[in-house]
């Protein structure tokens, strides 16, 4: 019972928080400078990592869907594949996976440290409002960083998957013809189905971050708890939402 | 009844363990109280809970018979709060610090703003330390830096939550000294928490003893000396 209690205690608390963002959005422009420092922060933190991801997916990718495909002599279609999986599934998901390891946890860690030594509560005597100070930057942040995230990873998984499929042996498909065949393929839709994913997914990474920072209570030894619990809470709701956007999208003709 | 805090009958639990017990007290405007008692007595939550970082369970605050809240919001009364551990933000630089409150709040010019932060820094001795992060300062001088942050809300009340935690004796007095010339100075009620009995007799018009959830004694500090309450024992 405790158990249910809490769960159902947490996802109020997420929507209360989700929707005090929400309403602190009109102070979007008078907080420009703190979304763009997080952007940089956000930018610094993932980007070379989410190359090193990506390439390495596309590559691996097309390396063993190719040499599948070349048994059958079909592997002009390599493109094709290794483009729709990118940009509907991987690429979002580890996009998402790959923010709230690097990003979400660091606005855990920091947000938790500030309520364990009263930073939040000194905020709330000088009449700053915590969510609209510490929660609005990072959401904004994530919702622009997360989509362009995934752009890039779209872009390296690409050219991951074409270099393998044109330098190993086996597979042997031109970049000309690995493109042709991707653009062929991959329509806007499916790379506007990665993009709806990665909105949704920068929500409940930057909300389930800072809900987590600003609930954190007693000592520095609950700040790398609340940490582990942020990263494990955002990987299992991005698993779980990944799915159910993925049935959605079905419904709605959009993959 | 005029010109008081008054707490009436204010009791405050965590987790069954009853920490204000139906406390009433007034504490008079524009004097230094001073709340001693053991650790755990309710001290620091009676300083949150006149804040505001704390509602009472029962009972009320109120501030020349005005409800708290609507003291703040109407009267537009400022109560200020120094931080045991001073509670800057370290992602802060110290004047970034001192300006946060009329930054983010958008009270004043930029100029004006960092004009009075220096005169507030300056008037503590800590104005060489604007640039400097909060953790490379010393104890002594961080909470110096959370007074003068606490300074520039200009308040009518100002609270301590134990000002001379983890001090030595020489910033003891510097504390004791910042707080006497704020008495002499200005209008501000200061109401400060604090085990350290020759630091309450230093600065206090007004000592109030708090034990087992309820003042039991409040008096000016020389009669409070003739009660001999066992808190005010020396060591053996």
């Amino acid at each position: 019972m405790n158990g249910i209690y809490n769960f159902f205690n947490g996802v109020g608390q997420f929507l209360s928080l989700f929707w005090a963002a929400i309403c602190s959005l009109k102070f979007f422009s008078s907080s420009l400078d703190k979304i763009f420092s997080q952007l940089f922060d956000m930018g610094n933190r993932t980007l070379p990592v989410a190359a090193l991801i990506s390439l390495s997916i596309g590559a691996v990718l097309a390396l063993q869907t190719g040499i599948q495909l070349s048994e059958y002599g079909i592997q002009d279609r390599i493109g094709g594949i290794v483009g729709v999986s990118l940009c509907t599934e991987l690429a979002p998901v580890m996009a998402a996976i790959l923010m709230a390891g690097r990003v979400g946890s660091s606005i855990t860690a920091e947000i938790s440290t500030m309520s364990v030594y009263e930073e939040i509560s000194a905020l709330k005597t000088m009449d700053i409002d915590p969510v609209k100070y510490l929660v609005l930057p990072r959401f904004v942040a994530c919702l622009i960083a997360l989509p362009f995230l995934v752009i890039y990873m779209d872009l390296i998984g690409w050219l991951g998957g074409s270099i393998v499929s044109n330098l190993n042996q086996t597979i042997s498909v031109s970049f000309t013809a690995f493109y042709n065949d991707l653009s062929q393929v991959v329509t806007f839709s499916d790379i506007a189905s990665g993009l709806i994913k990665s909105i949704f997914f920068s929500i409940t990474i930057s909300i389930t971050s800072c809900l987590v920072g600003l609930t954190t209570e007693g000592g520095p030894r609950e700040i790398g708890t609340s940490v582990t619990k942020s990263v494990v809470a955002s990987f299992i709701a991005i698993l779980i939402l990944d799915y159910i956007l993925t049935r959605f999208l079905i419904l709605v003709g959009l993959l | 009844m005029e010109n008081n805090i008054n707490f009436n009958n204010v009791s405050k639990s965590f987790g069954g363990k009853v920490v204000l017990d139906n406390l009433s007290h007034n504490f008079k405007l524009n004097e230094v109280h001073v709340i001693l008692g053991k650790s755990g007595m309710g001290k620091s939550v009676l300083l949150k809970m006149l804040m505001g970082l704390m509602t009472p369970d029962a009972g009320q605050i109120l501030i020349n018979n005005k409800k708290l809240d609507d003291a703040k919001s109407i009267d537009n009364l400022k109560i200020s709060y120094v931080f045991q551990f001073s509670a800057l933000l370290n992602s802060l630089s110290v004047i970034d610090n001192i300006t946060l409150y009329l930054d983010e709040n958008n009270i004043d010019s930029k100029e004006n703003r960092l004009k009075k932060a220096y005169k507030i820094l300056s008037d503590l001795g800590v104005e060489d330390s604007a640039s400097k992060i909060p953790s490379d300062l010393s104890g002594g001088m961080r909470k110096r830096v959370a007074i003068a942050r606490s300074l520039m809300i200009e308040p009518e009340i100002l609270l301590y939550d134990e000002p001379t935690a983890e001090l030595d004796q020489i910033n003891t007095r510097i504390i004791a000294k910042i707080i006497n010339d704020l008495k002499d100075t200005t209008n501000i009620t200061q109401l400060v928490v604090t085990h350290d009995i020759g630091f309450a007799f230093a600065i206090a018009d007004t000592i109030s003893i708090l034990d087992e959830g309820v003042i039991k004694i409040s008096n000016n500090p020389e009669m409070i000396k003739e009660t001999n309450h066992p808190l005010l024992d020396p060591i053996a």
